[in-house]
């Protein structure tokens, strides 16, 4: 179990409420928009993301989030969307200090 | 026999974006359509002439899509409702939404205007796919006509698969004309199911044999997976008490033995404190919805809980399960049970609640009496289909109705839409011929729809109104009365019109009553097997009146507040 003691300083280490998700999407017409108003509605703030190339009908979407809620629900709700191909939830790897 | 069926290879002759569009409705099943046409969509209506497939004009398109809705409900196959671009399409919004929020098949098809034009603001052009995103299961702008019979065919795939929903399908007006070639369509093999997963099962099982207090709660997802048999045979073999959801009523008969009634806001106290007081909650295809756990920290207090669900995006997103079990629910209930009965300690108590709070019907006051009066009417027949709208009146049809399935209530549970009584009852009508479908409406919630009359006399829908007149917001009118000390705002219908005179100007019989004398003759008329088509019973009855018990917003299941605090 990670114990994080500095929660609210920023640059003691990742904040536990920070999340980064790495997706694989269809490369088809409202994929991305679908997935940015999921995670929007479903109570996520958007801090980064970042959209690669489309390669062999895929587009790879780097996300990074904001939230109280569990990350963890977050990617089955991603899961759900028909576009969605793939959901990798990047733990933060919280460092710990001595 | 369909075009497509006698082609051999791509050599086939070309069939324009509608045809093609047409052929793919019939290939997956769809006999019957809702929808209204415009500008957009009309070489779609100009396909649909000599097709087979039966349209019904509605008069709003609201009306389309909530019909849709109730047909998909009944056959669980998807209901199909179209309409054109623009204020069409808008107008669809609130029955796909309806849909997706009860996890209903829909296929809903909106005339777009010519790809050249999207996104120039052109006539009657809004951006329909991007306004349903966040309430439909999937959706697909068709971009190329060759694309049609692929995506169509996904499209029915998707909403009627896992956790059913609807798929909205934006059609443009150049694809809709153009001419293309098919060539034969490939049929995906549905996948295989998955099995069901053991090591949870076992886990649940444990904690079935282990609980002192265990309690069902009978989800929605039990009637949409067509799970009902398997559910009553898990009953019949465990012996355990059983609670329902709005939308599972009828899952176990209403007089099932067992059976302790709707939870929650407007539930039936037995039913509330069995689920404060068990030891072991197995929720079956059910979602934590705030209408039913009140207060979710208060929720079930002591119990542990086993959550059945197909969609896996449902399992500890309100409340953490101890075990959940991800799946079809019908397997998984064959293998799931305690290895002895109930105790017997449990279910008496259970029985005690049961019997101290068993609905009375000796409401004080000269006018009709509501709950009375719907208990009566759902005793009065076995083969009743009751659609319902919202408010005061949707609630006593929950609480005072009698279901033998949960597909003879049809409710709209997750978004709560005002007006979908008469279209829903509608859709299950042209659904199912031979059901007496009765629609039970509000005042407030039937002037949303009203147009829908025009319908029903049009091919002779043969639906029963039931007419709950209070003159009054009423759901809204009580809520003031309690939580914001009797300040009624904007609740007052008393110049409703006669809708005695609307029905029959529609050219719907129609019979008024206001007196409980009156009731017996006037639910004999409404029921009655003639052929004198769809009619209206308009019921005059007390605006002053509440729906008991409650748990006030926020509250804790077990804080209920009754007509006699
Ligand atoms: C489309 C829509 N608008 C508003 C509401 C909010 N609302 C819920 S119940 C209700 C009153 C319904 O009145 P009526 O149909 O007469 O039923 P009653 O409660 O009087 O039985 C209202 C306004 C809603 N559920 N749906
Ligand atoms: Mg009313």
């Amino acid at each position: 179990m990670n114990t994080v003691s500095a929660v609210s300083n920023v640059t003691a280490g990742p904040r536990p409420d920070v999340h980064h998700l790495q997706l694989q999407l269809r490369a088809v017409e409202g994929a991305v928009v679908r997935v940015l108003g999921l995670v929007e509605r479903r109570g996520f703030r958007l801090l980064a993301c970042e959209a690669e190339e489309v390669r062999d009908g895929g587009q790879p979407l780097s996300l990074r989030v904001r939230s109280e809620r569990s990350p963890e629900l977050l990617k089955r709700q991603l899961e759900r969307l028909h576009d969605v191909l793939q959901v990798e939830l990047k733990h933060p790897g919280v460092r710990h200090h001595a | 026999m369909s075009l497509l069926d006698k082609r051999e290879d791509t050599s086939a002759e070309p069939l324009s974006g509608s045809q093609l569009m047409i052929e793919a409705l019939k290939r997956n099943g769809v006999k019957e359509i809702f929808g209204y046409p415009g500008g957009a969509i009309m070489p779609l209506y100009d396909a649909l002439v000599g097709s087979g497939l039966k349209h019904y004009l509605t008069r709003h398109e609201q009306g389309a899509s909530l019909a849709a809705d109730a047909y998909g409900r009944v056959t669980r196959r998807a209901g199909v409702c179209m309409a054109t671009s623009g204020p069409g399409a808008t107008n669809l919004v609130t029955g796909i939404a309806n849909a997706y929020m009860d996890s209903v098949p829909m296929v809903a098809i909106t005339g777009q205007v010519a790809s050249s034009l999207i996104g120039t603001d052109a006539f009657q052009e809004v951006d329909i796919f991007g306004i349903t995103l966040p309430v439909v299961k999937h959706s697909f702008v068709v971009r190329d006509v060759s694309e049609i019979p692929e995506i169509m065919d996904e499209a029915f795939r998707i909403a009627e698969s896992g956790r059913p929903g609807p798929v909205l399908v934006d059609f443009p007006k150049d694809v809709s004309v153009a001419m293309h070639s098919p060539s034969p369509v490939t049929r995906h093999p549905s996948p295989a199911p998955q099995p069901v997963d053991e090591a949870a099962i076992a886990a649940a099982n444990e904690l079935l044999t282990k609980a002192r207090r265990p309690l069902v709660i009978a989800g929605g997802g039990i009637a949409i997976s067509d799970a009902v048999d398997a559910f009553r045979e898990f009953v019949e073999r465990t012996g355990l008490p059983v609670t329902a959801t709005l939308k599972s009523l009828g899952s176990l008969p209403t007089d099932h033995e067992r059976f302790l009634g709707m939870l929650g806001m407007h539930g039936n106290e037995a039913a509330n404190h069995a689920v404060q007081n068990c030891d072991l909650l197995m929720v079956i295809g059910g979602r934590f919805d705030d209408r039913v756990t009140g207060k979710l920290t208060h929720f079930a207090p002591t119990a542990q809980v086993i959550h059945m669900d197909i969609d896996p995006a449902e399992v500890s997103k309100l409340r953490k399960p101890d075990v959940a079990i991800v799946g079809d629910l019908a397997p998984a209930l064959a293998k799931l049970g305690p290895d002895e009965p109930p105790r017997a300690s449990w279910i008496n108590q259970c029985e005690a609640w049961k019997k101290e709070f068993a609905w009375r019907y000796d409401a004080p006051g000269e006018g009709i009496y509501a709950p009375k009066l719907l208990r009566d009417m759902s005793r009065m027949r076995d083969d009743l289909v009751i659609a319902c709208d919202v408010g005061q009146h949707q609630m006593w049809v929950a609480q005072h109705c009698r279901f033998n399935d949960p597909l003879e209530h049809l409710t709209s549970g997750g978004l709560g839409t005002m007006g979908y009584g008469l279209p829903a009852a509608m859709g299950a009508k042209v659904a199912k011929p031979e059901k007496k479908v009765v629609a039970v409406c509000g005042d407030g919630s039937f002037m949303m729809n009203v147009q829908e009359l025009a319908t029903l006399n049009r091919y002779g829908i043969d639906v029963r109104i039931l007419l709950l007149n209070n003159a009054m917001l009423g759901m809204v009118r009580q809520w003031q009365e309690l939580f914001f000390e009797g300040n009624y705002s904007e609740v007052d219908l008393s110049d409703n019109p006669d809708f005695a005179r609307v029905a029959e100007a529609f050219g719907i019989g129609s019979k008024t009553i206001d007196k409980p004398g009156e009731v017996g003759g006037g639910l004999e008329w409404l029921l009655a097997d003639d052929d004198q088509g769809p009619r209206l019973l308009h019921v005059q009855i007390d605006p002053m009146e509440n729906v008991w018990p409650l748990v006030p917003p926020g509250q804790a299941n077990h804080k209920m507040m009754g007509n006699r605090s």
